[in-house]
């Protein structure tokens, strides 16, 4: 185990230092994240404010922390290993990898970890900022520990879920469309956009304002649906369990558990289906010799 | 001038061309454009339900800035999208270096290069949003009216030029500014919604003054929505002719096109003496 | 056709610091130091010429070459091309002269060759007819129909700088500028570029510079030759007079039987170094000798007296030599 941690950790350190070799980029990042947040902030304080300060039972303070929270989590589980898979794949790199004495997933999460670690710093800035604006309403210890369980296991899955994508252009050669739909759609369906339990409270309590003359049943029906595709893909679980957990927007014990369930299940599914495509791919480099 | 036209509509025919051969990849990333334009109005769907109005602006109010602004967005998109290319590549590479040796302006070859087909997502939902939200408002521009907006939309595709430029032309310095580019250019999203919604005096004010987003599609619309009073509070200056604003907002394009145009300038005199 | 004259351009190098907080140092340092990449150049190239302009790496070269193609202002003198001053009218400029870098394409990453030369025309403004036989006379003599329709991006090198060859004859050029054309390049194709350019050269009078590594490219390709070294010129003359004036030595090489290696070389002619030399390469005894010092014949009897040869070759120096010693002493000249 011990051998095998330092057989990898080389990966890990390089991609560190990968990191820090960019450090203006590093910096020009930073400030993006900046930017998506103060937009973020001020849209959502706009609309609560309309609204009286609170949306459903849901109130300003709360929600601007799960935004927050949320960019938060989405920077630190940031994960670009499907371009560079693609992009090994596509320039014929990919082959060399079959020659080398490693596991090329784990190798792969080794590089991951690096560019965690490295991006960490340039993160301190954006958590010390969000907590200046909202404060990012901490709950309570036991709220921390689940939300620091869960942000684990959605490391994992955004990991494996990335190097499942990047495998893809074995069959698809060029990675230009996939990766634009999964930015997107990972937007609607990880609670970026919006909680997705607001999903379920649209569809549930009725619209008393809406301003399209639609049948009220189909509005309704339609954010119901989407709050359930959003639980049949992955993608809430790589961001809105564990955001929503530490601020307690989910809270109920129970449901914090069924939440850590279903990311287990994730993590186990895109395992399987990693190694499937994987080893699907590998039949694929020897026949075309990369 | 006519054979400016035959040579861009041939980089047209040609991008059409390769772009049907990643057939698949092709199909996934126009989905992926949809899907981006839904969600944005996916959350003004959302709100809707509940809420009459955000800050002073009604349902059709806040379509009617959305659709405007994702049209401005969208044709920039499709004819100035290889300013990117320079800002990210062109210079680090010196490919830039071919441009200097073909017998055309800088500046209309760059442009012509690329025809990024991905800002017709955003040009065809920004104005089916933008025709729904005005039947709906019953607002008439008239001739004059339609004259001041196509005036305004001019402005607007100067000012994103201007900025794109401006922040391209760093890389003259820095060899690449992609990620500055990218930056500024995403500071565009707060012309989706109306300014001052978010009520906030520094924000404001960096929108009209500093980079001046507020011209794109806060200012032309607001100027059909609202009086000049309420113009006048958002400047910070009283003026006494509604037509006034036309005028500033012509100034502001006019002083920052220029200024973008002296950068790259001064950038292409920097690349002549290094040639890096 | 292209007057150069006091031509020169430096380069202000800013200071570096490392690390990080060299960084910000570096950034806000107005510490520099000049580098003066080219110097005090002169020459004269008339129509129809076709001169190879040569040096090591950094000599200054490719500064050279920007300065006439209008990618760089020089800092001292000026360059005219064809009564045109290239980095003042840019776009005239243009017009009348045609580039190749052999380090990268001109040609669009994602269109086929056919669609990049179909732009170029419209670029160029080229009418359709002159096009057409001009096409056709390209095509010819570089073999473009196997890939004609093919991306550039999937081309082999040897292709890629076919059709950029092409692409730069088009408008028919007044001037060729060849920056490092056969970098690369294996020898078929290394062949048929130079035969194309000698062809162009030949046939249309089109005035041809070319900057190599290959001096092999020259003698093949070059009436006139331009060395420079550290951004001033060292030698400007034909390669037949070069060859005259600085071909001084022969070579002789012995193929020595196996296992009968000779202990002692030296002093086998008595005579100093610089006149003849005696070195041992592997399994052969070589000797270098000056020709106006020393008979073919006084060398290999002496030798053939003196060790058990199985077989005798010889050579010309080689241009490379040649140029080696122009490096050497160079300013000399």
């Amino acid at each position: 185990m011990i051998k095998s941690i330092l057989k990898y950790s080389g990966f890990t350190l390089n991609a560190v230092k990968e990191q820090y070799a960019y450090k203006f980029r590093a910096i020009i990042w930073t400030f993006y994240n900046f930017i998506l947040l103060f937009v973020q902030y001020f849209l959502w304080n706009a609309i609560f404010e309309a609204n009286g300060g609170a949306l459903y039972d849901i109130s300003v303070k709360k929600y601007l922390s799960y935004v927050v929270m949320g960019m938060i989590t989405n920077s630190f589980l940031h994960c670009l290993i499907d371009g560079s898979i693609a992009e090994e794949i596509k320039s014929g790199n990919v082959s060399m990898n079959l020659i080398k004495p490693y596991n090329y997933i784990y190798m792969n999460f080794a590089k991951q970890i690096g560019y965690t670690l490295g991006s960490v710093i340039s993160l301190s800035p954006l958590i010390i900022v969000a907590f200046f604006m909202t404060g990012l309403s901490f709950v309570s210890v036991q709220a921390l520990l689940f939300f620091i369980v869960s942000i684990f296991l959605a490391y994992m899955i955004v990991f494996l879920f990335n190097m499942f994508l990047g495998m893809l252009a074995f069959w698809i050669t060029n990675y230009w469309g996939l990766r634009l739909l999964k930015w997107h759609v990972f937007v609607i369906f990880s609670g970026e956009l919006m909680a997705i339990n607001m999903f379920f409270k649209i569809g549930n309590n009725g619209i008393s304002n809406f301003p399209i003359p639609l049948p009220e049943a189909a509005v309704q029906l339609f954010f119901k649906t989407l709050g359930i595709i959003s639980y049949c893909l992955p993608f809430q679980a790589m961001n809105y369990t564990p955001t929503a957990i530490y601020t307690g927007m989910i809270n109920d014990t129970r449901q914090i558990l069924v939440h850590l369930g279903v990311q287990v299940f994730w993590i186990i599914f895109m395992l399987g289906l990693v190694r499937l495509v994987w080893s699907k791919a590998k039949n694929q480099i020897t026949i075309l010799g990369g | 001038m006519f054979k400016f036209l035959r040579i861009y509509s041939a980089f047209i025919k040609q991008q059409i061309k390769s772009l049907m051969e990643y057939k698949i990849d092709f199909m996934m990333g126009m989905i992926a454009l949809g899907v981006n334009q839904i969600s944005t109005f996916l959350v003004i769907f959302a709100v809707f339900t509940q809420i009459k109005a955000i800050g002073s602006y009604s349902f059709n109010e806040i379509l009617l800035f959305y659709g405007y602004s994702q049209i401005v967005r969208g044709i920039d998109h499709l004819y100035n999208d290889n300013i990117w290319v320079v800002g990210w590549n062109k210079i680090k590479d010196g490919s830039f270096s071919n441009y200097l040796v073909r017998p055309i302006p800088i500046l209309s070859h760059i442009v012509m290069e690329r025809f990024q087909f991905d800002g017709f997502g955003e040009v065809l939902i920004g104005l089916a949003i933008f025709i729904y939200a005005k039947i709906n408002l019953g607002i008439a521009f008239g001739l004059a009216g339609w004259m001041v907006l196509g005036f305004f939309f001019f402005c607007g595709l100067a000012i994103y030029f201007s900025i794109k430029l401006a922040t391209a032309a760093i890389a003259f310095w820095t060899v690449s500014s992609g990620e500055l580019m990218s930056v500024i250019y995403e500071v565009n999203t707060f012309t989706k919604f109306p300014l001052d919604i978010y009520k906030n005096f520094f924000l404001k004010n960096f929108l009209i003054y500093i980079l001046p987003f507020a011209i794109v599609s806060y200012f032309p619309i607001a100027y059909f929505l609202r009086d000049q009073n309420f113009i006048s509070n958002l400047l910070g200056f009283r003026y006494y002719h509604r037509e006034l604003l036309i005028v500033f907002v012509g100034f502001v394009t006019v002083l920052f096109y220029c200024a973008s145009r002296f950068l790259w300038r001064m950038g292409l005199r920097h690349y002549n003496a290094t040639g890096s | 056709m292209i007057e150069v004259v006091n031509l020169g351009k430096s380069f202000k190098i800013y200071k570096k610091y490392e690390g990080f907080t060299g960084a910000i140092k570096s950034f806000f340092s107005t510490e520099y130091s000049m580098k003066h990449a080219v110097s005090d150049m002169n020459f004269h190239i008339e129509k129809g010429e076709s001169v190879g302009y040569i040096g090591v790496n950094g000599a200054g070269k490719s500064t050279t070459i920007k300065m006439m193609t209008g990618i760089l202002v020089p800092t001292a003198g000026y360059c005219k091309v064809d009564g045109i001053v290239p980095y003042e009218n840019r776009r005239q400029n243009a017009k009348n002269i045609g580039v190749v870098f052999g380090q990268r394409t001109q040609l669009w990453w994602d269109l086929p060759v056919s669609e990049s030369l179909n732009i170029l025309r419209d670029i160029y403004d080229i009418p359709h007819d002159k096009f057409k036989s001009k096409l056709g006379f390209l095509k010819e003599i570089l073999g473009l129909d196997e890939f004609y329709l093919t991306p550039v991006r999937s081309l082999s090198l040897g292709q890629r700088m076919r059709s950029d060859f092409a692409a730069s004859l088009l408008h028919e050029p007044k001037v060729l500028f060849l920056d490092e054309p056969t970098i690369g390049l294996d020898l078929l194709v290394k062949d048929n570029i130079r035969k194309a350019i000698t062809q162009v050269n030949e046939t249309l009078g089109t005035t041809v510079i070319l900057t190599t590594h290959d001096l092999a490219d020259i003698e093949e390709i070059c009436r006139k030759i331009i060395v420079i070294d550290d951004g001033r010129k060292v030698y400007e003359g034909t390669v037949a007079n070069l060859k005259k004036e600085f071909n001084k030595y022969k070579l002789v090489k012995f193929e020595l039987k196996p296992g009968k290696t000779p202990i002692k070389i030296e002093g086998l002619f008595n005579a100093p170094e610089e006149d003849v030399k005696v070195t041992l390469e592997n399994e052969n005894l070589v000797v270098k000798f000056k020709k106006d010092k020393f008979e073919i014949s006084n060398i290999v009897s002496r030798i053939l007296g003196e060790f058990e040869i199985q077989d005798i070759a010889i050579e010309e120096q080689e241009m490379e030599d040649i140029v080696k010693e122009i490096y050497l002493k160079k300013g000399n000249v």
